[in-house]
């Protein structure tokens, strides 16, 4: 073990972390700026430079057997598929607005206007998208 | 592997190899294999519960704002400080454990430790405030501003995102803890430092989901 490769030295740890805290500032500094819609991709791209920093150089995957950076790698794809496939799925659906519902138990012979009820006898027409 | 080269290796060894290991650094890689396995755990786990944040922001984009406002930013970028700042002090640890600089390993312990330290601080300033305010999860939420409803499932996932993040920075606290007693006693060495390489590689997987849980929780709305 003696011989382990030392990967870094303290002096690229410590430009790292200026590094780092530099980039916490821009976030926040940019939180205040209104870039609409991309205020959540410029959050997340650095953020994404953050991590990158960090395991690259503080977790040491730049000098360690790929092995290491193939598993982190590869939790981050699922986790990729993960947010990726209910995204598709919740950005294409009909905003459906529920209406008449009621905190006591519909009448039984009605069908409650509830989103997640069961069968309705007549199926309510639904008002189209608010979009 | 012939007897003549079994029998010089074992001699020649640290007390820390076990006896199915070829090399020590082969049993140091290996440990390190099994940590990041544990980490990619760590990384889905949470992934979950961004996706949910994440859902349930794009069905109640109001609330979502409403509860952005609710948070602290300061206290939020005082908190990423503290936890990069920590994640320095740690691999510093590791590097000096490494070669055999016990007392800057444990001042790089402690100084981890501490900045973990002031991470709950603040978390607990924050909360305590949330619960003041009634800015509570589900059917505790009380408070009496007003704004959309849904706001009480924002503080939902605020609280277990933030505080099931913050259970992970409690254990890191003890688990530095006892690395600190371990290295003040002299356990670690350039030939055997492992529990603090693989402590550190938890320690900063905590950094880095608080790194994602900022910006998404208190900047963007």
């Amino acid at each position: 073990m003696s011989e382990h490769v030392h990967s870094s030295s303290p002096r690229i740890y410590a430009i790292i972390l200026g590094a780092l805290l530099i980039l916490t500032a821009i976030t926040v500094g940019a939180a205040y700026v209104n870039f609409g819609s991309f205020n959540l991709i410029i959050a997340v791209l650095i953020a994404t430079l953050k991590a990158t920093l960090v395991a690259l150089f503080f977790m040491h995957l730049r000098h360690d057997p790929p092995l290491n950076a193939i598993i982190f790698v590869s939790s981050l794809i699922f986790l990729g598929l993960f947010l990726l496939f209910p995204l598709i799925d919740i950005t294409s659906r009909d905003k459906v607005v529920p209406y008449g519902l009621r905190m006591q138990a519909p009448p039984p012979a009605a069908a409650g206007a509830a989103p997640a009820g069961g069968v309705p006898a007549a199926p309510p027409v639904a008002p189209p998208p608010a979009h | 592997m012939s007897t003549e080269t079994h029998v010089v290796e074992h001699g020649a060894e640290p007390a820390f190899r076990q006896h199915h290991f070829v090399t020590a650094e082969q049993q140091f890689a290996t440990s390190k294999i099994g940590m990041w396995l544990f980490l990619a755990t760590e990384i889905l786990m949470f992934g979950g519960l961004f996706v949910g944040y994440g859902l349930m922001q794009g069905v109640y984009p109001e609330a979502w704002v409403a509860g952005h406002h609710h948070l602290d930013r300061i206290m939020g970028a005082i908190n990423t400080v503290f936890l990069l700042c920590s994640s320095f002090t740690m691999v510093m640890a590791v590097h000096y454990a490494s070669t055999d600089q016990k007392r800057k390993t444990v001042l790089g312990l402690l100084l981890t430790l501490g900045f973990a330290l002031g991470f709950l601080v603040i978390k607990y300033f924050e909360y305590s405030h949330k619960i003041q305010d009634g800015l509570l999860p589900g059917r505790y939420f009380s408070y009496a501003g007003g704004g959309p409803p849904q706001q009480a499932m924002f503080f939902g996932f605020y609280f277990v995102m933030t505080g099931l993040h913050g259970f992970h920075v409690a254990v890191g606290i003890a688990l530095i803890s006892w690395l600190t007693v371990r290295a003040s006693r002299g356990e670690f060495s350039s030939a055997y430092y492992t529990p603090v390489d693989l402590i550190g590689l938890y320690w900063h997987l905590v950094d880095l989901i608080w790194i994602y849980l900022f910006p998404l929780l208190y900047l963007v709305s």
